[in-house]
């Protein structure tokens, strides 16, 4: 108990992001009465994670710190058995790092009597709720930029059904975005790193899928050879109103730090883009 | 157990073999046989051909997909038990046990008396968060962004009784296996808003 009281952070709260409110419901919808209102001795219901200051930014690591409390009273969000779960154990990582990423050391203490009641190795599929919230401060801190889309021909000139279009992105655009947020001396870093642009040329025909920026035009290329990597070319025109083509980038998303380490489900960004398409003169005339 | 920092003998254990580490955590429950199919009925004790004492009865992936079974069996059960309020309805016991199935028979029964039902179901986002032990699993947790939007809770004479929306509710379940099967023995529903889909 005495690890318990040492480790207890004092809360200043400059913001307070509270990820976990037990309490009262007032809505009537069909789980009025078997909510957290009716059972506040689950621990499910009354473990609370708050984070504290913390600037967000490009690449701030935010300096914040967290607080956990059960059922309002204020415990430690991490110890030597590792971080605070919503069922108000405790989950950690061998000294040796010989566990895998997803599995994790539970540790469930009885306050009362200060005794481990649980003790086992389990598998999580996301990081304890008082990592959890560190970690996902840490991706929402990412800043993941849309497809800074190039064609050749140009988007804004008027295409021509045959001729081969080139798509990439702005060199440069195609890296791996870093963020971070930290608490109580540990620092996650968040990651994305772009794994594929899918285009659509709307045209109707299929999306193409680039994995990688794709190649920028140059003149030596001449206009009837085809991208190597990604590009497609139109064959019927597109009328007045234009084809709208669009870009979406993956991102993979993957955070670490102290030892710990997770993925987060892909992130997509996309951009549009008006294309009017043609037919070759020669083509109508005949 | 007092509370120990069990690190040291534990980085020697894992360096030994990671995969025997389930068999050290001496409060768990033996690996219960249970069946394979992803069914959540309540089955006939298979027989076990395997010695129970190191059998992997189910495979992680296996205990996920059972899991996820008997929670949204437990969904069906009271989105069904609802409409009249029926404490006893039987898929209530067969998929809840314990705390869980507390809080829904207590709950019915004083609906009942009050002669209040439920109109709708509740779209659940159901995971599974957590999985124990590692290896041949007993006990899971499922998280669940309930959208409760479309239920309602209304008089005999069809009116609702508040004009409170419901919304997006976090529900955690804490899962094991119980009588052979998994069943949900404890659920968390948290307030309207309590999550993001």
């Amino acid at each position: 108990m005495q690890a318990l009281r040492r480790l207890l952070i004092p809360l200043v709260a400059a913001v307070v992001l509270v990820v976990a409110i037990p309490g009262v419901s007032r809505a009537d919808d069909g789980w009025g009465g078997v909510d957290c209102s009716t059972s506040p001795s689950n621990p499910r219901c009354t473990v609370e994670v708050g984070y504290t200051g913390g600037g967000s930014g490009n690449d701030g690591d935010g300096g914040g710190s967290i607080s956990c409390t059960i059922g309002g009273q204020p415990v430690e969000c991490y110890n030597e058995f590792g971080w605070l779960g919503s069922d108000g154990c405790y989950y950690g990582k061998d000294a040796g790092g010989y566990l895998p990423a997803n599995q994790w050391i539970k540790t469930c203490i009885n306050p009362e009597t200060d005794e481990t009641t649980d003790w086992g190795i389990v598998i999580l599929d996301q990081p304890p709720a008082a990592l959890g919230v560190l970690t996902q401060r840490a991706v929402d801190n990412l800043e993941i930029p849309t497809p800074a889309i190039a064609a050749n021909p140009k988007f804004t000139t008027t295409q021509v059904v045959w001729v081969p279009v080139w798509w990439w992105v702005q060199p440069g655009w195609w890296q791996t975005q870093t963020a971070s947020a930290s608490a109580g001396g540990l620092t996650i870093t968040a990651r994305a790193v772009p794994k594929k642009i899918t285009w659509d040329a709307g045209d109707g025909t299929s999306a193409r899928v680039c994995e990688g920026p794709g190649t920028p035009w140059t003149a030596a290329a001449g206009m009837d050879t085809e991208s190597p990597d990604c590009g497609h070319t139109y064959k019927i025109p597109s009328g007045r109103s234009g084809y709208t083509v669009r870009a979406v980038a993956t991102w993979d998303i993957s955070w670490s730090g102290g030892g710990f380490s997770g993925t987060e489900p892909a992130i997509t960004t996309a951009t549009t883009a008006n294309v009017t398409v043609t037919q070759r003169r020669s083509v109508v005339s005949g | 157990m007092r509370r120990t920092n069990p690190g040291p003998i534990l980085a020697v254990a894992l360096a030994m073999a990671v995969t025997t580490l389930a068999a050290c955590t001496d409060r768990d429950p033996p690996p219960v046989e249970i069946s394979s199919s992803s069914s959540s009925a309540p089955a006939p004790a298979p027989s076990s051909p395997l010695p129970a004492s190191s059998a992997a009865p189910v495979t992680p992936e296996e205990a996920k997909q059972q899991a996820l079974v008997a929670y949204m069996g437990m969904q069906e059960a009271f989105d069904a038990a609802g409409q009249t309020s029926d404490p006893d309805y039987p898929d209530l016991r067969r998929y809840t046990t314990g705390s869980a199935l507390d809080l829904f028979t207590t709950a019915l029964t004083k609906r009942k008396k009050e002669g209040v039902y439920t109109r709708g179901q509740t779209v659940s986002h159901a995971k599974v968060t957590e999985l124990s032990p590692a290896k041949a699993p007993t006990k899971a947790v499922v998280e669940d962004c309930m959208d409760t939007r479309k239920t309602v809770l209304y008089k005999a004479n069809g009116e609702p009784v508040s004009s409170d929306k419901g919304g997006y509710r976090l529900a955690i379940a804490d899962l094991k296996i119980a009588e052979g099967v998994w069943k949900v023995a404890a659920l968390a529903v948290q307030e309207v808003g309590s999550c993001r889909p």
